[in-house]
């Protein structure tokens, strides 16, 4: 009954728009005081507030933020787009899948859906446009592909996640890698099939030679550079997860003064916004840690086992509900605090079901991604909109329609197919 | 208004603070990584002084994120909730006393904390400073915090438009 009050009202304080921290913390702070009593609370709230901060491990968020904040000021977002262009850019539709892939290897590197969506609809949508691309095609391409950052590693999502399951983030970023080129292919298919159906949605651009394929190909050396020293210092065995980003924000700050990217300016917008939008993560940690230990204590995770064991539920049943219940929420919640106020209730049960979390990790991350472009909340169509102001909401809704079927289907496959996510993983043990 | 100059001035210093803070925290990570997988040389205060850092950057930077009211909040019904001002200016009113409240609650337990670190004299192994001193920086950065909530409604230390956010 507690925990039903602490919910119901978590619900009203954030759709009455209270800070998603603040809202996490005080129900979690006055549910803790009615299992505990106020004192046991209020102690809750100097711990968690000390060692959240203090705790080396959760440098990592910063870290990566900073990183992302690096890139996005180094114009590499340009050189992959101009890349991608050079070799499908003729195709029918090439200029669409060009900013799909530029967004895949942008979004791995700034580890920002928004960033990535922001930054691709300035460079890939005026080229859409002059080349007679229709709006809807052109919005929703940059929208859907924006997504892809917050799955292929170094990611956010999977960091965060790993943080509260405490499991391997090593291992979720290589469990990501697969499904996350696989929404590259996906996300492509639908950009074919759009043109199949109408060819002038998106019209064949100009071929270009090899000399200016091999020149576009030079820009993109820093992505494949950083993704490797990252990624290759985990597995390795080099690095920590929080040490390889620490090495990649400084190699992001290296390749932005090597490209003559590098001001004083620069850094200080680098540095604000990395502040901004840690500052804000952190403090979401915070409330939602307070939350966690209120849905704990509760022993909601361990009463849902129980629940689910004796209504004799299949379990893959039991992991479609908790898909439906993402796919639900995620039409009014931000996806990383969906992530931190669901994942404590749910990953116990899923691992008593007998699935792997590192699965589950990557399972949750897709499916939050379809969060970002679904309406009524669809942030990447939000900031899509507030850049191109010229292209209609609803286009930008009806133009992700096909890259949301696209996002099911991988959904589908991560599910049947767990190989797609523990491949790596495993063979890298 | 000598006082909001004054007023800015100390916000703008923590969000300096709180910058110099994360870029310390990736310079002092990758020196470490590459004394330690380059010269076999790790900085042996590394771990403990990237949680200091992680921890000046999030409560220094708190003080202008509260004063300009960033946090991420759900907007979805904001322009429903628009229609009504009466409503309207409740609901920012009781949204502004939950920010108060969390956020003085937060400064208020840090402090406490660090006093019950101080009875123990816990020391960092390698930094060899006690472990009350940092919280006494983020109880400090946190009370400020605090009052920047405050000043984001006191009428003379709104943010304003060249205040940036």
């Amino acid at each position: 009954m507690i925990l039903a009050v602490c919910f119901f009202s978590l619900l009203v304080l954030l759709l009455a728009r209270v800070p998603i921290a603040v809202a996490t913390g005080l129900v979690g702070v006055c549910g803790l005081a009615a299992y505990q009593g106020w004192g046991a609370a209020f102690a809750q709230v100097g711990i968690i507030a000390t060692e959240t901060v203090l705790t080396y491990e959760f440098a990592v968020i910063p870290l990566f933020i900073l990183m992302g904040a690096f890139i996005a000021r180094s114009g590499i977002a340009e050189e992959l787009f101009n890349a991608c262009y050079a070799f499908v850019g003729h195709w029918r539709g090439g200029l669409a899948l060009s900013t799909i892939v530029a967004c895949g290897g942008f979004g791995a590197v700034s580890g920002s859906s928004l960033a990535t969506a922001a930054t691709m609809s300035r460079i890939a949508y005026p080229q859409m446009k002059r080349f007679g691309y229709k709006d809807q095609l052109a919005s929703g391409s940059i929208a859907a592909g924006g997504t892809l950052g917050i799955l292929i590693p170094p990611s956010i999502a999977l960091v965060f996640f790993g943080i509260i399951t405490e499991s391997d983030i090593g291992a979720l970023f290589m469990a990501g890698i697969i499904p996350g080129i696989l929404g590259i292919v996906l996300y492509g298919a639908a950009v074919l099939f759009v043109v199949m159906r109408d060819p002038v949605a998106g019209p064949a651009g100009e071929r270009q030679s090899w000399g200016q394929k091999a020149q576009a190909l030079r820009g993109v050396w820093a992505v494949v550079l950083l993704f490797g020293l990252v990624m290759g210092g985990i597995y390795g065995g080099l690095f920590s997860p929080t040490e390889s980003a620490g090495v990649g924000a400084a190699g992001a700050l290296l390749i932005a003064l090597s490209r003559g990217k590098f001001s004083l300016r620069m850094l200080r917008s680098a540095l604000s916004d990395g502040i901004a939008t840690t500052v804000t993560l952190m403090m979401i940690l915070i409330g939602s840690f307070l939350f966690a230990n209120l849905v704990n204590i509760s022993r909601l995770p361990q009463n849902l086992v129980a629940f689910f064991e004796a209504a004799h539920v299949a379990p893959i049943m039991v992991i479609f509900l908790i898909i439906a219940v993402y796919l639900v929420l995620g039409c009014v919640l931000e996806s990383i605090s969906m992530m931190l106020l669901t994942v404590p209730v749910f990953y116990p049960l899923v691992v008593s079901l007998g699935y792997d979390l590192i699965w589950f990790g990557v399972l949750v991350v897709v499916v939050v991604e379809i969060s970002l472009i679904t309406p009524p909340v669809g942030l990447n169509v939000f900031v899509l909109n507030a850049v191109l102001r010229q292209v209609k909401l609803a286009d930008i809704f009806r133009g992700v329609v096909p890259f949301i079927f696209a996002d099911i289907a991988r959904v589908l496959m991560v599910v049947f197919v767990p190989w797609l996510s523990l491949a790596l993983p495993n063979m890298l043990k | 208004m000598p006082f909001r100059f004054a007023f800015v001035s100390l916000l703008r210093l923590h969000r300096l603070v709180a910058m110099a803070a994360l870029l310390g925290l990736a310079a002092i990570t990758a020196v470490d990584v590459c004394g330690r997988v380059l010269f076999n040389a790790p900085l042996g205060f590394a771990y403990e002084l990237v949680g200091i850092l992680l921890g000046v950057a999030v409560y220094a930077g708190l003080v202008s994120t509260n004063w300009h009211r960033d946090h991420i909040q759900i907007d979805i019904l904001a322009p429903r909730l628009a229609r009504f001002p009466r409503f309207e200016r409740f609901r920012e009113a009781v949204v502004w006393l939950l920010e108060f409240v969390f956020f003085t609650l937060l400064a208020i337990y840090i402090f406490r904390q660090m006093s019950s670190l101080m009875r123990w004299h816990e020391t960092f192994l390698f930094l060899r400073i006690e472990k009350w001193i940092p919280l006494a920086a983020f109880g400090c950065f946190a009370s400020l915090a605090v009052f920047a909530v405050v000043a984001a409604v006191l009428p003379g230390l709104k943010p304003r438009e060249e205040d940036g956010a």
